[in-house]
Parts: structure tokens; sequence; C-alpha cells
């Protein structure tokens, strides 16, 4: 390990101009989409976990004044946010409120919350994509001065090409050392995104079934107000 | 907590980055341990084989490897004194050890010069290179064997390196020679930090395999030698 370790540093010092502005930007690269990766983790970790916790709310018991109290727990979490969004655009306005609303407005936060989360996913696939191409550039550019070195020293010899070929090929490993956990991270994230979008649809019918039992119960004779539940 | 990801991502890559240059600087182990040493300076002018034996024999040129120009001096280096008292002679044993950091020091440079600068280049045109050998190991006093050896090994000596490359490039390469002439344990000591110039003086050696058959008179089974390649214009 050691001795690969030396080489390679000599091997990064001999390199061509090219090769190391090569290996400099697909340094940056992956420090851009492993930055990504841990502002994402803490981002779909919480909210997973505040997911989990509301899921196991019965939305029907409460009234939208103590599911908006109870909500308020969890800031990091699509579903709470979607929920302030509704309560200040409609049960805070029940009286100009219309019963269609509802639906709109969930599916317009909720849209809004996927957005987000899925902010900066897409540099992530573009990193996956692009840092192969990056590195196989240095590579090709390697290759092409171990031909030239050929030609300067009218040899073939394993000396005189290898080790060009040996400087082309470490941009290819750097660009797929970029380009592998960038595709691990953005499938990953891209399933988390999927559960998040199922949990936000499966809140907005759960709030939409809990007001139609509301309103149906406001219609009967003697019915008292509240929204959500009661 | 954007801003602190990416902060924490550019020193995760640092410390990755870190690492690697720690184990690339960490020093090697000595290829032996090493109990007597007879210092032994072997500085050759540019292009030809070392003087042998701190100064005693000067080794001509040969044609049979790459002259090269110019003066070279070779810096004052510390070398460890011996210890008269703790020299042992044992028969089939290793004699070759390194301990440079053992003793007071004794500066044993032995400088050459040439006053007279030689044109002619490498077969490959670049820089070639001079060299000389410094011996870890009992009185060896054989110089002829190792004016024979700096030339075996100076004449597969061809690095592809550039005139203006090569200045300055040193690079020693440490190996074992048993009593057949056979080369082991073949380690790059001390690199010059070009891959090339680095790669080709380690083949040179491994070219040059087998060399002569230690002198029989020599009592033991291994001689170490380090020897050193200097690139010139």
């Amino acid at each position: 390990m050691e001795n690969f370790s030396a080489d390679l540093i000599t091997l990064l010092r001999s390199a061509s101009g090219l090769a190391k502005f090569v290996l400099f930007l697909l340094l940056a690269i992956s420090v851009l989409s492993w930055g990504i990766f841990l502002e994402k983790l803490w981002v779909f970790s919480r909210a997973r976990k505040a997911r989990r916790q509301i899921q196991d709310l019965n939305l029907a018991k409460y009234d939208a004044e103590e599911l908006r109290r109870k909500l308020d727990h969890y800031p990091q979490s699509p579903l709470s946010r979607v929920f302030h969004r509704v309560y200040v655009d409609y049960y805070s306005r029940q009286a100009v409120a219309d019963e269609d609303a509802l639906p709109h407005l969930l599916q317009r936060q909720g849209a809004n919350e996927i957005a987000r989360l899925e902010t900066r996913l897409g540099i992530l696939a573009t990193v996956a994509s692009v840092s192969p191409f990056i590195g196989l550039f240095g590579t090709v550019w390697g290759v092409m001065r171990a031909f030239m070195n050929i030609g300067t020293w009218g040899s073939t010899s394993l000396a005189v090409v290898a080790p060009g070929i040996a400087e082309a090929l470490i941009a290819t490993a750097a660009g797929l050392a970029a380009a592998i956990p960038a595709l691990v991270f953005y499938n990953h994230f891209l399933g988390a995104l999927r559960e998040e979008s199922r949990a936000l649809e499966q809140f907005s019918a759960d709030l939409i079934q809990a007001e139609k039992s509301r309103r149906n119960r406001l219609s009967a004779p003697g019915a008292g107000v509240g929204g959500v539940g009661r | 907590m954007a801003r602190n990801a990416y902060i924490l991502s550019g020193i995760i890559h640092l410390l990755v980055l870190g690492l690697l240059f720690a184990f690339a600087q960490m020093p090697g182990q000595p290829a032996r341990q090493i109990r007597h040493f007879q210092p032994v300076r072997l500085v050759a002018p540019p292009g030809l084989p070392g003087p042998v034996g701190q100064g005693q024999f000067k080794a001509e040129p040969s044609k049979a490897q790459p002259p090269t120009p110019k003066v070279q001096e070779t810096p004052q280096k510390v070398a460890p004194k011996t210890d008269p008292q703790k020299v042992e002679k044992a028969p089939g044993k290793e004699v070759a050890a390194k301990t440079p950091d053992a003793a007071p020091a004794r500066p044993s440079p032995v400088q050459t010069k040439s006053d007279k600068p030689q044109t002619a280049e490498s077969p490959a045109g670049g820089g070639g290179g001079g060299g000389g050998a410094r011996l870890d190991g009992v009185n060896f006093p054989y110089p002829y064997y190792l004016s024979n050896i700096q030339i075996k090994i100076l004449s597969n000596f061809k690095p592809a390196v550039s005139a203006r490359d090569a200045r300055e490039l040193k690079t020693v390469v440490f190996f074992l020679i048993d009593k057949n002439g056979r080369i082991s344990d073949v380690k790059l000591e001390d690199k010059s930090g070009h891959f090339l110039f680095d790669q080709e003086a380690q083949r040179a050696v491994l070219r040059s395999n087998p060399l002569p058959a230690l002198p029989p008179a020599f009592g033991s089974d291994r001689l170490g030698v380090h020897f050193e390649f200097v690139g010139s214009p």
C-alpha cells in the first residue's frame, strides 16, 4: 500500500498540467457531490423520522388547531410544512374556504415540498454521468502524450510508454471515484424521495377524508365547528 | 446545514488525501538490520562509473555507458562512524546492514571534478546519468569488482528523460548481491520524484542481474549496495 501510494504521488507530481487540472476538477466535483450527499442525508433522515411519528397519529381524532400544535414538533417534516401552509390558507379562513379548495391546496403544497427535497439531486445525477467522461478526457490526453513519447524517443518499450499510460489512467480512476458514489447517492435519495411523495399523498388523502367527515357532521342538525376530525 | 455539509465534505477529502500523502512519506523499513557498517563512499564524475573505496581507486571511463558532461560536485554527506570494537566478521552471515543514525558523523566524501565537459549524449537523447555506489559492509577491498558492477549497471541505465528534466535528479537504489552475483531485495531507497528516472534506475539494476560473483576471498555471503544514480544534462 505504501509503495503504491508513493508511486501514485510521484506519478501525480510528474503529470502534465492538463492532467493535474482534470484531477483538480474531479476533486472539486467529488467535494460537491459528497457535500450534497451529507446535506440530503440530514434532510431525508429527519423527514423520515418525523414521518414515522406523524403517520402514527390518527388525524380524525384532532381538530385543526390541535393537529397544528402537534405537527409543530416536526418543523423539518414535509408533512408538517404542508399542513402549516394548508392551515394558514384553508382552516384559518374557513368562512370563505371552498370545500374543493383543500385537495387543490394539498396538491400544490405537496408539489412544492417534493420540489424542495429534489433540489440539487440533479447535480448528483450530472456528476454521476459526467465525471467518467472528464476522467476519460484526461486519459485520452495522457495516451496522446505517451504516443508522443514514443515518437520522441523512437522507442516503443514499456519504459517509455507505461508511465504515460499510468498517468493517464489515474484520471479515469479519479473520474470513476467521483461518479460511483454520486450514482449510489442519487439512487438512494430517489428512493427516499418516492417514499416522501407516497407519504404526502397518503397524508393528503387522510386530511381530505377527515375534512369530508367533519363537513358531513356539520351539515347534520345540531353539529359544532372545529375542522379536520371533529 | 447545507454549508456545513460542503465544509464537512471538503474536510473528508482533505483527510483522505492527507492520509494518502502521509503513507507516501512514511520512511520504509530498512532492508536488513545492520550491525556492521563500513562506509565506502564512491562518487563518479557524471556519466562515469564512480571511484571506488574511499578514493583509493578511481574508475576509468567506460564506453559501455552513456557519458554525461559537466562538473558534478558531490555534496558532503554524513556517513556513520564505525565502532571498530563492534566490527565482527561472521562468515556465512549477511554483512550488509545499515545504521546511518547510529553513530556520530564523520564526513567521508570523495569529490571528483571533471574539468572537461563532455558533450556526448545518451542514446536516448535525454539526460542520462552518472552513478555511484555506497556500500554497507565490512571492508570490501575489491575495487575492480565495484568498478565492474558500476559499468554493467550504468550500461543498462537509459532513462527517457529530457536533459532539462534530468538535471539535479538523484535516486538511490538499494540491492543485495549474493556470492553468486545474483541480485535481490531491489528497492528504491531515495526517490528523485521523477517517475521515469526512478523507474529506469530500478530497471537498470534488475536488468544487470546477475552481476559477477562476489570475490571468493570476500568472507561474507552477501553485499549490500546503495547505488546512486545522478542525472546530468
